[in-house]
């Protein structure tokens, strides 16, 4: 997996600027990187705005089974536990073309692993605004993911193979987390059950 | 039309890592007042706490190399 830094900020007449760092130790704890981004903004005179991660996982794309996977995240923020934490953009962005010009429904199941653990039954982490460059694709009945690790979303696409799938990660409203030890990560497979 | 002066300054970190690759970090807008120490903070936090990596196994951050400030005057002059 390679992760990368977006830090933003403006400079002293509010004119945005980006600063993007493609050498990130995937296994550094969100609060570091963000707190390292801060340190190094510090240097300049420029005004911090927020942090971006940006993790992109490469899989095995043989046997159909996997696919590029692009997962970010932005300005996060809590930890400890029973803390209030929110994910704002959060979006992840799958390539398919694998599936292009293929007809028939087909059945992806979305993983999400590295979640936080959740502190109560009523903090879900929730799949939403489903969009695809070409055909829908239809959502089950129940669009919140379950506590734990390696959660699973069946999502069958429709006769119209989807080239590109967008969706959101978000958290319940007053979502409550045990805290934040890494990220999460965002893998889409062809298959599963049902 | 007056001449037009435009300045710009950054500062570039050189990043040197245990495989012996470099990598580079500029910034727009550095503190007037910034200071060795200021740099050796950075490194000390991003040594610290793993922050970057090289590209091979085991190349981890070593230190920063070197650290410069730049600051460029351009000068558009008014031929009207």
């Amino acid at each position: 997996m390679q992760t990368s830094l977006i830090i933003n900020t403006t400079d002293s007449n509010d004119k945005a600027l980006a600063k993007t760092l493609t050498f990130v130790n995937a296994a550094c704890p969100a609060a570091v990187l963000k707190t390292a981004a801060q340190k190094l903004n510090a240097l300049t005179t420029n005004t911090y705005v927020k942090t971006t991660r940006i993790d992109k996982t490469f899989v095995d794309t043989e046997a159909k089974t996997a696919r590029n996977v692009k997962v970010s995240y932005t300005d996060y923020s809590g930890g400890g536990s029973g803390t209030n934490v929110t994910i704002n953009d959060a979006q992840a962005t799958v390539p398919t073309s694998a599936l292009q010009n293929v007809s028939g429904s087909r059945r992806l199941v979305v993983n999400v692993s590295n979640q936080p653990a959740l502190t109560d039954d009523t903090s879900r982490l929730m799949l939403s605004d489903l969009s695809t460059t070409v055909g829908t694709v239809s959502v089950p009945s129940i669009t919140n993911f379950l506590a734990g690790n390696n959660c699973q979303m069946p999502l069958t696409l429709s006769e119209a193979v989807a080239q590109v799938i967008t969706f959101k990660l978000s958290l319940a409203e007053n979502a409550k987390y045990a805290g934040w030890s890494q990220s999460f990560t965002v893998t889409v497979t062809e298959g599963g059950e049902g | 039309m007056a001449d037009i002066v435009r300045q710009s300054s950054n500062i570039t970190l050189v990043l040197e890592f245990k495989d012996e690759d470099d990598r580079t970090i500029t910034l727009d807008n550095p503190k007037a007042s910034l200071s060795a120490a200021d740099v050796l903070d950075v490194e000390d936090f991003i040594k610290t706490n793993d922050v970057f990596i090289g590209d091979k196994a085991g190349a981890d951050f070593r230190r920063i190399k070197s650290a410069k400030t730049v600051t460029n005057v351009s000068t558009v002059y008014d031929l009207s």
